[in-house]
């Protein structure tokens, strides 16, 4: 440890830090381009500059280390003129397009510019223009005007990634950072340049233009890509989710986040199931009725789907979109027949490791102890790829929360949950005579998910708690909207067994509800007293990792 | 010194009290105001609207409109500043991005809603390229429904026209910038 003063201020700070933290430590922002936490000192903005005693001149504070018994001073005349000096240079050739850049609101220079410069330029020559709008792969683009040099974005595929796919090209202010020639970005992790980039030099072509960011709310969440859970920030504006931005967490994504985490977000906007629907039975063909479909999209949804009803047993119940209350007393009389005729062992539920851990709890308590239900299969997302950084193969956020949840409903009673192929193979051998769905799909392959459908038809109950619509929704006979991650609170458990919150964003989309409520209105219709345990994550074990929130 | 003199009630003469020669006095100045007025219209505050109008005063901002760039594209960027800073949130501007690198951004949509707008002006304070004036001088006319007042980029650039500010500052065409 290290005793010493900034502007004033103790600090003790561990040998080794540098000044730039050791001044956040008391409050003190040394501003920055270049210096990140995660990556090498290249000291090359010099934004950091600042005047230590018995120094002769000013050191960038991002490469000095603390030492014993330094003076610091980050607000004096020295350190003022440096700091308006290198803006005065950085603005030189900067082509002040903040109107149509998306980084303006959260823009390094912009921020700088309002408290360490201030002033107009002196320059009476024109700027020095380069490139704008090149596409340079990987969903990032790049406009080399408005780049600072800072070197981060070269800097972390250099070190973070290890492949070097990005440099500095031609000298002086002809400089440039772009790509090599005929070698666009790839791989899974570009998105985080764009977050590196200080300035608006590197943009996410997902996001551009889409929305300016002061307009942007933001609720703390994880991701649900995978089972990683890295913790990420819900970026939305009027009910609509507009991107996922990673949140600090050294012990499960420290400040990354990948490529399909970042578009992971798209099913909140898109394919919604709005309004709970019931399918009644022998009107004929399927007919759409749902108002809130009437899209083009789902106009040739529909249509491709009449053509393959013609492969395949047509369906003969008609959908119609109902109250809530419609739709559960539909449910609650479905479930009620099948309990007395065949009783619970009939019954299957798919729980959703998409879901929450309140969210699968409040299913299987409602299974287990009221109907009797002792078949839980495993729902989700089928596996995808996975790699040694952030990604996992398993692409369900919360398949340890489905666990526990079992742990704790239904394990005591020697229940443990099955595949999802097993519910395809149950309902065929007429096993099970109701289904209760979690989540939007079944993670088995195309062909066993149209079996699957088809089955379901002969079913006397096929109660789905869907976000978006999906073949397994048009085969249900109730098909009742739940909220996505985005619209709920809740806890998902990660692969490495820590508990994290999410936070809720937006408002609930159409008429959808979480889980958790619709379970206890259902079980309420049917007139159980069942309350989803509030103690919930108290109870649970205690694994959460102190970094996790 | 003040001298008040204390009165109590206004009692009427006999005159008075038979409303006959006050009734007339009446009628005589009614009789006086509209020979008056349908004679030489001196004194008259109404206007033979629509024939006639009050002129506007100096200040008056009336409907915004949407300015040109030299070839009769918008010249607005979609910065949404205007809509940031409108009190009314009454701007809605769709961004999508331009064929053009040199334009990069633009309002794929501009709608103004005339019945949420309180005419402030703040928008085009706001403007950093003199793409929105509110300087037509008009009011918006009546419609039959709200729609009708929800005016889009297309409308508001009819009343547009070219300026005469430097777009973007100025930029070689060399096509590199």
């Amino acid at each position: 440890m290290a005793k010493l003063t900034i502007n004033g201020k103790d600090v003790e700070a561990a040998a080794g830090t540098n000044l730039v933290e050791a001044a956040k430590q008391v409050g003190v922002e040394i501003p920055v381009f270049c210096y990140h936490p995660k990556l090498s000192i290249a000291a090359q903005c010099r934004m950091c500059l600042v005047e230590v005693e018995k120094m002769p001149k000013l050191v960038p504070a991002c490469q000095t280390p603390v030492a014993e018994g330094m003076v610091v001073k980050t607000d004096s005349e020295r350190v003022k003129t440096a700091q308006a000096g290198v803006m005065e240079f950085l603005l030189l050739n900067h082509p002040v397009d903040c109107p149509i850049c998306d980084q303006a609101g959260e823009c390094a220079l912009q921020d700088y510019y309002m408290v360490y410069d201030l002033t107009g330029s002196r320059s009476t020559v024109g700027k020095v223009h380069k490139p704008k709008v090149q596409d340079i792969g990987g969903g990032v683009v790049l406009d080399s005007e408005r780049c600072v040099m800072c070197s981060r974005c070269v800097r972390y595929f250099d070190e973070i990634t290890g492949d070097a796919q990005m440099g500095f090209f031609n000298r002086g202010d002809r400089v440039e950072v772009s790509i090599f020639p005929d070698s666009p970005l790839h791989g899974e992790y570009c998105g985080n340049v764009v977050d590196l980039c200080p300035v608006g030099a590197l943009t996410w072509k997902d996001f551009r233009f889409k929305c300016r960011v002061w307009f942007l709310e933001k609720a703390a969440s994880v991701c649900p890509g995978c089972a990683r859970g890295c913790n990420v920030t819900v970026e939305h504006n009027e009910g609509k989710v507009f991107r996922l931005k990673p949140r600090d967490n050294e012990a499960v994504n420290q400040c990354w986040m990948c490529d399909e985490g970042r578009a992971s977000y798209k099913f909140v906007n898109e394919g919604r199931l709005l309004d709970p629907v019931v399918r009644e039975e022998k009107k004929g063909v399927t007919t759409e009725t749902l108002s809130s479909q009437r899209s083009e999209e789902r106009k040739a949804y529909v249509k491709k789907e009449e053509a393959k009803a013609g492969s395949r047993e047509p369906h003969t119940r008609k959908a119609v979109v109902v109250t809530w209350e419609r739709a559960l007393a539909v449910a609650a009389e479905q479930l009620v027949k099948v309990v007395a005729t065949k009783g619970g062992a009939a019954i299957g539920v798919v729980l959703s490791p998409q879901a929450t851990l309140e969210d699968n709890r409040a299913v299987v308590r409602f299974a287990a102890d009221h109907l009797g239900v002792t078949a839980f299969y495993m729902g989700g997302r089928l596996d995808g790829e996975g790699d040694a950084f952030l990604r996992l193969a398993d692409k369900n956020p919360n398949r340890a929360g489905v666990l526990a949840a079992l742990e704790m409903g239904a394990v005591a009673r020697g229940l443990a949950a099955r595949t999802a192929d097993d519910v395809v193979a149950d309902v065929e051998s007429g096993k099970l005579s109701a289904l209760i769905v979690m989540g939007n799909n079944l993670p088995v392959s195309p062909d066993a998910r149209a079996r699957l459908v088809s089955a379901a038809a002969r079913l006397d109950a096929v109660i789905v708690m869907a976000s978006n619509r999906s073949e397994l929704v048009d085969a249900a006979t109730v098909a009742l909207p739940s909220a996505t991650f985005a619209e709920k609170e809740g806890t998902f458990v990660n692969a490495m067994g820590m508990h994290q919150k999410l936070r809720r964003g937006i408002a609930l989309v159409g008429r959808a509800l979480p889980e958790t409520q619709i379970v206890q209105k259902l079980a309420a219709k049917m007139g159980f007293d069942f309350r989803p345990a509030r103690e919930a994550s108290a109870a649970s074990p205690a694994t959460a990792a102190p970094g996790a929130h | 010194m003040i001298r008040v003199r204390e009165k109590y009630g206004d009692r009427m003469t006999a005159l008075e009290s038979s409303y006959l020669t006050e009734t007339l006095k009446g009628l005589s100045i009614t009789l006086r105001h509209f020979l008056e007025n349908t004679l030489t219209r001196k004194n008259t505050v109404t206007l033979n609207y629509p024939e006639e109008k009050k002129p506007y005063p100096e200040r008056f901002r009336g409907l915004h409109r949407l300015m040109k760039r030299d070839d009769g594209q918008v010249r607005c960027v979609a910065c949404m500043c205007c809509a940031t800073v409108c009190p009314a949130h009454c701007i809605k501007i769709e961004a999508g991005e331009h064929d053009d690198h040199r334009i990069e951004k633009f309002p794929i949509e501009f709608s103004i809603d005339w019945l949420r707008c309180v005419y402030c002006g703040l928008c085009v304070d706001a403007c950093p390229c003199d793409a929105i004036r509110m300087d037509t001088g008009e009011h918006p006319k009546p419609q039959i429904d709200r729609n009708g007042f929800l005016t889009t980029k297309i409308d508001l650039m009819k009343l547009g026209g070219p300026s005469v500010a430097v777009q973007g500052g100025v930029r070689p065409d060399n096509g590199e910038g």
